[in-house]
């Protein structure tokens, strides 16, 4: 049972989801258009039957007044402006007394041989029962005849027809949100198996591996047993129970020997004794070994539902303040600023919240600060879809930002906490691969929800989910004990100002990092919903749209980082990240359409897959002494906090812009910003010398 | 809970709500369908008797002088019985001709005249509690609305029809759930299989060797399983640390050191 043991197995199982997937969406939608179709079509008949007796009706006037049927101008165009009024109806045809078409109109799908069967018989009939409607399925329509009857004489018959694929077509056009549903699951079922496999068996089979490794290694530590609800928790406890078995005996014979010897043992047993108490440890408790990586897998799950929650609203968020906006309208703003300030506001409180919030978080535990902050985050959530205004909104997505940054910082520190400099950057991996995933879930889902059910609604599911986050990590995971206290430093004023002095730090921070957090969140949050909507795009189409941004950018991202890594390209790559994005924003102004947001959103998500995690890269290169001075996560911090700045900064910008211009000059606009900022970065070596490698050593520092 | 269980719950909770997401779109599509069907007949209905109702006003009656007006509206009320009324009214609300059933009073419902002056020329749909609706607008010769036309339309007919879809669509999920949870928690057990044997044989070995604290004597069953050997070292170790407790203070102490040495 190898590591490639468990790859085939997580694999296994994936392909039995993905199979009873395919296959049961697949029976549904069999199923359902049959449904669909069995209850449609008594409705669509009667369609028929009442747009043939009005087209009768009108012919019946004519032909009342003595007129030839025959003889009648211009009721192919009648018959055709029916149906271009009627997109369910695809021919009209008008037959004489003689079973001969006489009028007609898209009847190319018409199954001639149904006149010449059974006109015959509705001819001879329909005197006798008043012109009863037939109704007939032919290989392409359902053909609805309706008798033309003067005083009891038949003078022709109408053929209506429907379209047999009416109620499929409808149906297809979801199919997109079919599919949509289907990729996202697919990501879900991986996150939830990764998770169940990793706590029930690659976890609990670590822990047994490490267990017979410490004894193997002499360390008979007694350790506390673990809940033995499945069997490899009881297997964990039979391991456990041999050292305890082997401690008791030790404690007993040397009870027994001072029994015996009437006092403390002395002389060569009691050498002995020191001798077998040394080497094996014995009598002193040792915590369960694996249980911090088990820790980090714990966490994965609640990280991914929080932050799939708060995705969510991202495709209908703008859209949700424009119409508060507008029922409230602000004479002191423009609607443009107005949409981006809760946007800009809960950017700014989640940038502020993170350093003040993790003193707190030390003091309470991540546990508590993760539930704490989920619970604000499902209030301002469930306030948000109700609210009545924009500055009530203002203030429930302030709540809500609280709580997401206290989240934040609480996954941030928990990871920390379970780490060691030394796999910082899986654990951290763990975090963002969360993250990330929700980032693309999220905003398709929500905005398919939004579309059948609404705004608020869709926020009540999002906070419902933001709760079952906090079930599972009160679940899950046990309150850490002996971690308070130990995330990383504060970055504080001080080291804002020394990191700030140097030079190379604000061309990176100014000319790439607040450039792509403009981007983030003034074009992708802010602009790119209120765009596509202008541009007629419904939701489930919006959310897509966004979803493309995170799918772009994991699947760059590790090819980027691996570029960098090989050919010490990352200046390069944060360059051409700039370009690419700027670019992708320019083609709005060839053509202005769906396609040319998808493709300004795909070129965001791969340029910053190129460059954000290559900017991080290239800190320890640009502050090599700072790091050396404060310690890189110090300095790295003072990065992220500018960077949120910029996120606070890039609503507001748009906003403005959008005031002054039209979407695609507002997008024009950011778009150039990234192409001029990333062409500076590009030639700013000219001017400062960019490789720090000579001031110091950084990675030795980080050691 | 047995392992295979636990894996084939949560695959079984994920179909069941991807299947549901899914049935809920179909099924949103389908009402909307449904609905614009329904309100698109009750269109082709209207625009009749609009029709009817202009050809009066192009000829230089007034609305109210349009006599033939109430037998067509009950006309077209006896066709279908799920029309609940149709009213025709001016713009200042006055009930002008009116058939089904109707609420008291010569005016029409508020929010009729509202939505009929709003849409200016166009047609406009609604629902309520208890009715679909449909309104036309009345137009004079020379452009202008002079009054509207709306349709009642029972919304327990239209609720039924979409129940027997939900009943069906529930129907569907359940056998599909029913059989794929059968499909999929027998190919979760055979994916395991392997893994909850090994598993097993591991418990028992380690049960037994436990048994009633007794660390005892059976030989490990050492086969070519990386962790089953870890467990035989294991248990020797284990083996070795009681017999050199027993022996540490024994009579013959010194000499059964010197063997485990």
């Amino acid at each position: 049972m190898n590591r490639r043991y468990f790859r085939n197995l997580t694999a296994g199982l994936l392909a039995v989801v993905v199979g009873g997937m395919l296959i049961s969406l697949g029976t549904l939608s069999y199923l359902s258009l049959r449904s669909f179709e069995r209850s449609l079509l008594p409705e669509l008949e009667l369609k028929a039957v009442t747009v043939g007796t009005t087209v009768n009706a009108t012919l019946l006037r004519a032909v009342a007044f003595g007129i030839d049927p025959v003889t009648l101008r211009g009721v192919d165009a009648f018959f055709a402006g029916i149906i271009a009024n009627h997109p369910e109806i695809v021919y009209l045809a008008f037959s004489d007394a003689s079973g001969e078409i006489i009028f007609q109109q898209g009847t190319e799908r018409l199954d001639r041989t149904l006149i010449e069967r059974d006109e015959p018989m509705l001819l001879r009939e329909a005197p006798v029962d008043g012109g009863r409607p037939v109704t007939t399925l032919t290989d392409s329509a359902y053909d609805t005849a309706l008798p033309l009857l003067l005083d009891d004489r038949v003078m022709g018959i109408l053929h209506v027809g429907l379209d047999r694929t009416h109620v499929r077509d409808h149906l297809h056009e979801i199919l997109f949100d079919i599919l949509t549903v289907l990729v996202i699951s697919l990501l879900i079922t991986y996150e939830l198996l990764r998770f169940l496999i990793a706590l029930r068996i690659t976890g609990p089979l670590r822990t047994i591996r490490q267990l017979i490794e410490t004894v193997e290694q002499g360390d008979l530590r007694p350790r506390r047993p673990v809940p033995a609800d499945d069997r490899p928790g009881r297997i964990i406890n039979l391991l456990v129970g041999a050292p305890h078995t082997v401690n008791a005996a030790y404690q007993r014979v040397a009870r027994q020997y001072r029994q015996t010897a009437g006092g403390p043992p002395i002389g060569a047993a009691a050498a002995r004794l020191d001798a077998l108490h040394e080497r094996y440890r014995l009598g002193q408790s040792a915590e369960m070994p694996g249980v911090r990586e088990n820790r980090l897998v714990a966490i994965r799950l609640p990280i991914f539902l929080f932050f799939f929650a708060e995705e969510m609203s991202r495709s209908f968020l703008p859209l949700h303040i424009r119409e508060l906006q507008g029922q409230t309208p602000t004479s002191w703003l423009t609607p443009e600023v107005a949409v981006s300030l809760p946007i800009a506001l809960f950017m700014l409180i989640v940038a502020l919240a993170q350093p003040l919030g993790g003193v707190w978080s030390d003091r309470v535990g991540r546990r508590q600060a993760f539930t704490i902050g989920a619970l604000l985050a499902s209030g301002g959530l469930v306030l948000t879809g109700f609210a009545h205004g924009l500055y009530d909104l203002l203030l429930w997505r302030a709540l809500t930002a609280v709580g997401y940054g206290l989240v934040f910082l609480s996954c941030q520190a928990y990871v920390a906490d379970n780490t060691t400099p030394g796999n910082r950057a899986r654990g951290m991996a763990v975090f963002v691969g969360g993250v990330m995933a929700a980032a693309i879930c999220g905003p398709a889902i929500g905005g398919i929800i939004a579309d059948r059910i609404g705004f608020p609604l869709t926020f009540v599911l999002s906070a419902l989910l933001s709760l079952l986050s906090v079930l599972v990590i009160r679940h899950f995971l046990a309150e850490e004990t002996g971690t308070r206290g130990r995330s990383d430093r504060r970055v504080g004023l001080r080291d804002i100002r020394i990191v700030l002095a140097n030079g190379r730090f604000l061309i990176l921070l100014i000319l790439a990092a607040l450039p792509a957090k403009i981007a983030l969140t003034g074009f992708l949050y802010y602009l790119v919903p209120l765009y596509l909507a202008h541009l007629g795009d419904n939701q489930s189409t919006i959310g897509r749209v966004i979803m493309a941004y995170g799918l772009a950018m994991v699947l760059l991202g590790p090819l980027a980082a691996a570029l960098a890594d090989r050919y010490s390209l990352s200046r390069i790559l944060v360059a051409l990240g700039g370009l690419l994005a700027g670019a992708g924003m320019l083609g709005v102004l060839v053509a202005e359409n769906t396609w040319t947001l998808l493709a300004a959103v795909v070129a965001l998500g791969l340029a910053h897959g190129l460059s954000v995690a290559t900017q991080l890269a290239l800190i320890p290169d640009l502050c090599a002494r700072e790091c050396e001075q404060l310690g890189q996560t110090t300095v790295l911090g003072v990065f992220r906090l500018f960077e949120r700045l910029g996120s606070a900064a890039g609503p507001l910008i748009a906003g403005l812009l959008l005031a002054v211009g039209d979407y695609a000059q507002t997008t024009a606009g950011i778009g150039l910003l990234l192409i001029v900022t990333a062409l500076l970065f590009l030639v700013s070596p000219l001017v400062f010398d960019f490789a720090d490698h000579e001031r110091a050593n950084p990675k030795e520092n980080l050691k | 809970m047995i392992l295979s269980l636990r894996i084939s719950a949560t695959i079984m909770a994920i179909l069941a709500m991807v299947m549901g997401l899914a049935a809920f779109l179909n099924y949103t599509k389908y009402e909307q369908a449904y609905l614009d069907l329904l309100q698109s007949r009750l269109m082709v209905v209207g625009q009749n008797l609009r029709e009817t109702a202009e050809t009066g006003l192009n000829l230089g009656l007034t609305l109210v002088e349009i006599a033939d007006l109430q037998a067509v509206i009950e006309r077209e009320l006896e066709r279908d019985s799920n029309l609940v009324s149709i009213e025709i009214f001016n713009l200042n609300g006055q009930r002008l001709f009116a058939a089904g059933e109707l609420d008291g009073g010569p005016t029409v419902a508020e929010s009729h005249v509202r939505q009929t002056r709003n849409a200016g020329l166009a047609n406009w749909r609604a629902q309520d509690e208890r009715a679909l609706i449909v309104g036309l607008p009345l137009i004079n010769p020379f452009g202008q609305p002079v009054g509207g036309l709306v349709i009642r339309y029972s919304r327990s007919y239209y609720q039924s029809e979409l129940n027997a879809v939900i009943a069906d669509l529930g129907r569907s999920i359940v056998l599909i759930l029913g059989t794929v949870t059968l499909v999929t928690g027998l190919l979760t057990a055979l994916l395991l299989r392997n893994f909850n044997r090994h598993l097993k044989n591991l418990e028992q070995e380690l049960a037994e060797f436990t048994e009633a604290g007794a660390i005892s004597g059976r030989a490990a069953a050492v086969d070519d399983e990386e962790l089953e050997q870890g467990v035989a070292r294991f248990k020797r170790i284990i083996r070795q640390a009681l017999a050199e407790i027993d022996a540490a203070t024994g009579p013959a102490a010194g000499d059964r050191d010197a063997r485990h040495r």
